[in-house]
């Protein structure tokens, strides 16, 4: 495996709502990215200082609770770790287009589907998990 | 190539042979885990805690098989998410990790203890034979 971590770009997506995070993680590991998911800036931190762990790009929300939100998370990484790209996305639908133009960018050139049917995919699992 | 369209019921399934939940509060463990399983072809969600567990269980995502570590922050720790996948989800095998607990307690069909530290290879073998509906390990 680190193999595979050595040679394809590792995103670090960081967002606090399940059902977000893995509808996003999923959709950039389909646009060819290693992707690693942190429930808040406090494991994203674990993992920005782990050794063994090469992460090139962070895409946090910037709203999180815990002592660091990401705009935090953002000057740390600028301070620590400057050669790491960071996007940072306020909302569902800023987070699905930033993935839409990260996946442009990534290892498989084309969008493997729209970030619009990540958005409305989202949007489906919320509305479910607020009826229930 | 062609954008493909997202289905409604199965999203980013694609062709993974199974879907596999793992359920672990240290980041480096579960990524290196998780990552392991891709590698098996498995299609991996990841969840930090067992409420979060609980809500993609809950949610339209498919899950095969859950590997669940046990003292996780939250409401709910490992065994909660047991019980709770007993309820809802009498037949989805579990495989419970830890490396303190010695799973004295889980005599039942489908629930299966693994000691941490484990081998990745030994957890694929494992999660292969649990998903090929051969008898506990």
């Amino acid at each position: 495996m680190s193999e595979m971590v050595d040679t394809i770009p590792t995103v670090l997506v960081v967002e606090k709502e399940v059902l977000v995070r893995v509808s996003i993680a999923q959709y950039l590991r389909h646009c060819g990215y290693c992707v690693m998911e942190a429930s808040g800036a406090s494991e994203a931190l674990d993992a920005l200082t782990a050794t063994d762990i090469r992460i090139d790009i962070v895409f946090s929300e910037i709203a999180m609770s815990g002592d660091m939100d990401g705009f935090g998370l953002a000057q740390w990484i600028r301070k620590n770790r400057p050669a790491i790209q960071i996007v940072l996305a306020g909302t569902m639908e800023k987070a699905a287009k930033e993935a839409g133009e990260l996946c442009e960018k990534g290892p498989h050139l084309k969008k493997p589907y729209e970030p619009q049917q990540v958005l409305d995919y989202i949007k489906q699992l919320l509305a479910t998990k607020l009826k229930k | 190539m062609t954008p493909t369209t997202l289905p409604d019921s199965e999203p980013l399934a694609d062709k993974a042979k199974a879907h596999i939940l793992v359920v672990e509060d240290h980041i480096v463990q579960r990524f290196m885990l998780a990552e392991w399983l891709r590698g098996d072809g498995y299609l991996v969600l990841e969840a930090t805690s067992a409420d979060e567990a609980t809500v993609i269980l809950a949610s339209k995502y498919r899950v095969d098989l859950v590997v669940t570590d046990i003292w996780m922050p939250g409401m709910l720790d490992g065994f909660d998410l047991v019980r709770y996948i007993r309820r809802a989800f009498p037949r989805l095998h579990v495989i419970v990790t830890s490396g303190v607990y010695s799973g004295q307690d889980l005599n039942e069909e489908y629930t299966t203890y693994f000691k941490k530290p484990f081998d990745l290879p030994d957890i694929s073998s494992c999660i292969a034979r649990l998903l090929a509906g051969e008898v506990k390990p």
